[in-house]
């Protein structure tokens, strides 16, 4: 009899032990879901692009006008994710239709200052450095870089027009044509 | 355990493709500046009167000394910024306009001239015994000149002046073109 009561005792006692582990074991996993945002800008759209500043010579001794007033164009929706260097190229307007250098006394080529503004705080410029031939022998460029992300709206203006020489007169011609650039790009000094 | 490993294989292919963005981290625009410049011409001469006080020598025959003038000489800053600019010439000869009829023998009262210069780069000439009242054009193109010369001569006559007032006129025209 005594014999017996231990054998259920341990009977319970394995039953006892087999209720406290679940019949139906459980299991879990952590699943890390990682992404990357690549660095960019993004140049918007020109309102024009094209900027005519019109009659450049005066019509009282044939030297460069006071030239004001000339239309400035906009790049809309620009933006960088990241820190960007904005950079300005701008190159002299040149007589298309003249040949060859112009004699003493004229120029083929009027240079400016072309400035972009509203990228950063402060407006990045450039000025074009032709000779009378329209040649440039120095390169240059106007340029800023900016730590943080941007996104705003660049306006592009021309101002201080100049001849090569002080009272060069200008030779005749219909077309005369330069280009400015307007360049974004990532900074990778800047903040990720 | 297969369902588990699908998930773990998707999420490993959509984890690489977030890794190589499609973005292009370089932009730029271009634009482009006009402007023109019409053609011109311009001189600071618009009337000038050059005086000789006696064309004729102490033979009652012209001075060729005294006609050797620069018909210019009052002229500054003549100048055209087009290649395609010309100066048109006219002028007549001396003449003695209170003289009317018909000049005895050996007596006149017309005195031919020339004149030779340059406009900028540009030999000019004029005769009024060939060309005289007929414009003479010159392709002058872009040049800036400050007193040109334009020297007279007296064509050489034998023939004695008649008394009175000499006048002749040599018209300059500036015509610009591009």
């Amino acid at each position: 009899m005594e014999r017996k009561l231990l054998t259920l005792a341990v009977v319970c006692s394995v039953l006892a032990g087999l209720c406290a582990v679940p019949c139906a074991a459980s299991d879990s996993a952590t699943l890390t879901v990682k992404g990357t945002v690549g660095s960019a800008c993004h140049l918007g759209d020109l309102s024009s692009s094209q900027i005519d500043v019109g009659q450049l010579s005066n019509n009282t001794d044939g030297t460069l006008a006071a030239i004001s007033g000339t239309p400035g164009t906009t790049i809309t929706g620009s933006w960088c994710n990241t820190g960007s260097k904005i950079t300005v190229v701008a190159s002299p307007l040149v007589a298309l239709g003249f040949a060859g250098a112009p004699p003493s006394g004229f120029t083929k080529a009027v240079n400016y200052t072309a400035s972009a503004s509203g990228w950063g705080s402060a407006a990045v410029s450039d000025t074009t450095l032709g000779d009378s031939s329209g040649a440039e022998s120095t390169s240059h460029s106007g340029s800023q870089t900016l730590n943080d992300p941007e996104a705003n709206a660049i306006t592009v203006n021309l101002a201080a027009f100049s001849t090569p020489s002080s009272g060069d007169r200008l030779v005749a011609d219909g077309d005369y044509e330069g280009t400015i650039t307007v360049t974004l790009a990532t900074n990778a000094a800047g903040s990720p | 355990m297969l369902k588990s490993a699908l998930a773990a294989s998707a999420a490993v292919a959509a984890i690489a493709a977030l890794s190589s963005p499609v973005y292009a981290n370089n932009t730029s625009a271009t634009i482009t500046v006009n402007g023109t410049v019409g053609a011109q011409c311009s001189m600071d001469l618009t009337s000038q009167s050059v005086s000789i006080p006696d064309i004729s020598d102490s033979n009652g025959r012209v001075n060729a000394a005294a006609l050797a003038v620069n018909a210019l000489s009052g002229g500054g800053d003549f100048w055209c910024n087009g290649a395609n600019s010309k100066l048109t010439l006219n002028g007549t000869p001396f003449t003695n306009a209170g003289f009317t009829g018909t000049a005895p023998s050996g007596f006149t009262n017309v005195v031919n001239w020339s004149l030779s210069g340059t406009m900028g780069t540009t030999p000019i000439a004029y005769d009024t015994a060939h060309v005289g009242g007929t414009d003479q054009e010159y392709p002058v193109g872009i040049f800036d000149s400050n007193n040109p010369s334009g020297q007279l001569s007296a064509d050489a006559s034998s023939d004695r002046l008649i008394a009175g007032d000499y006048s002749a006129t040599l018209t300059l025209t500036l015509t610009p073109g591009t």
